[in-house]
């Protein structure tokens, strides 16, 4: 038996409501930039990894020649994450610093070490430092 | 363009089929949600008041939810008991794992079994209801009702594939760097591998994962596309399983999908799974 008249509305009026806010949460939130808690939105993983940062620590020669050190053979620990967090997976640019000059005591008296690292950011990787600076060297 | 109209309005609105799909929704959905929950709400860990009152309607009514007992009552409630989980304790409290992703699909997705008459199928109110038929003497109860409910269970999967690949058609995502983020930070560490194979390969990764979701977010309801676009899915949602923090999402997913099937084959399907005779959902008319 088909649905009565009353039936069909009402489903109408259902379909109408669910399907709106089901649609409405990502058109608001990700087509006009709005926020909502009442709201559905599906931005997965839109913010995620964003706490690590590709780092690269240089030692600059007399003659301006850059060589990378290998923090794992200059601390002596071995290249895994089981290693300390703070020199497997380094998060941001204070932390990349704080490595640094870790390193700066473990590596002989007078070196000159610099770091290059870009972290990640929800834009694509940001470069924060350059080889500019002389972690070894007290501020 | 009417007749269109008008067949769009049937499929949507007047369609009727196999309740099973539904009832297999039900019944794969309320594991899911115990695996997320049911260890949050246990009474020796002294919650406060609500979050017991919450927790207690969780346990019975997805209890009931599961066997199909009173399944109509079940559903709703449980609908409504998710919707307070998610809003009250996760919006209200600010419990923020309770708002993420997946378990907003499994919330909405609860509540939207509340809209199909998924106890007709694989439940106890089945099993009454065929007693009762016997006891009279008369034919079994049919499985068959209004689709509409997982027409809306389909139309969520679709707009989740579509809003979460919009929202990766930036640079950021189809260069690939995204995915060299997440890699990095679950596996490698601040260890960006040596050679351009890396940066390829995430590349490669990132548009074939947006491709992928929009082939999805559309193909899903294009019967011809269902064999290879189901598979893939399938697969697509297992590796994020097991690459990424994902919990309860890709079975979610998976589950779904039946929402998309031809809900007569899926109670052929059942009919073959169990070896018994063949059933017909509806009765001659």
């Amino acid at each position: 038996m088909p649905p009565s008249r009353t039936v069909v509305a009402l489903r109408v009026l259902v379909i109408a409501a669910v399907g709106g806010f089901m649609i409405g949460g990502p058109v608001y939130e990700q087509g006009f930039g709005g926020r909502s808690k009442l709201l559905f939105h599906w931005m997965m993983f839109s913010g995620f990894g964003t706490e690590v940062c590709d780092v690269h620590y240089l030692e600059h020669a007399a003659d301006g020649t850059l060589t990378e050190v290998d923090r794992y053979a200059v601390l002596g620990v071995p290249r895994s994450p089981s290693t300390a967090r703070s020199v497997w997976k380094v998060k941001d640019l204070a932390a990349a610093e704080a490595l640094g000059r870790k390193l700066c005591r473990a590596l002989p008296e007078g070196t000159d070490l610099r770091l290059k690292a870009r972290c990640a950011t929800t834009k694509g990787w940001r470069s924060v430092a350059r080889a500019a600076d002389n972690l070894c060297v007290k501020p | 363009m009417k007749r269109l109209a008008a067949r769009l309005f049937h499929f949507l609105v007047l369609d009727e089929g196999s309740t099973r799909p539904a009832a297999l929704v039900r019944l794969g959905l309320v594991p899911l949600l115990w695996s997320k929950w049911a260890g949050d709400f246990l009474q020796y860990l002294d919650p406060a008041p609500h979050v017991r009152v919450i927790g207690l309607s969780f346990y019975a009514s997805t209890t009931l939810l599961f066997f199909g007992v009173w399944t109509r009552v079940a559903a709703a409630w449980a609908g409504l008991t998710m919707l307070a989980v998610y809003y009250w304790i996760g919006h209200v409290d600010g419990k923020e794992p309770y708002v993420h992703h997946h378990t907003g699909l499994l919330v909405i997705a609860t509540a939207l079994i509340a809209l199909t008459p998924s106890g007709r199928s694989l439940s106890f109110d089945r099993w009454w209801a065929l007693r009762r038929a016997h006891g009279r003497g008369g034919a079994a109860p049919e499985e068959w009702g209004p689709l509409w409910g997982q027409r809306l269970l389909a139309l969520q999967v679709s707009v989740l594939y579509l809003a979460t690949a919009y929202d990766k058609l930036t640079p950021a995502f189809l260069s690939g760097a995204r995915l060299q983020h997440h890699f990095m930070y679950l596996y490698l560490g601040s260890n960006y591998p040596d050679g351009s194979w890396y940066a390829a390969l995430c590349q490669v990764l990132a548009v074939a994962t947006v491709a992928l979701e929009l082939a999805l977010g559309v193909g899903l309801w294009i019967p011809r596309a269902r064999p290879v676009l189901i598979p893939l899915g399938m697969l697509f949602h297992g590796i994020l399983f097991v690459t990424l923090p994902v919990s309860t999402f890709s079975l979610t997913m998976w589950l779904l999908y039946l929402a998309f099937l031809d809900p007569a084959a899926v109670h052929r399907f059942v009919d073959q799974m169990v070896g018994g005779p063949r059933t017909q959902p509806q009765a001659d008319r």
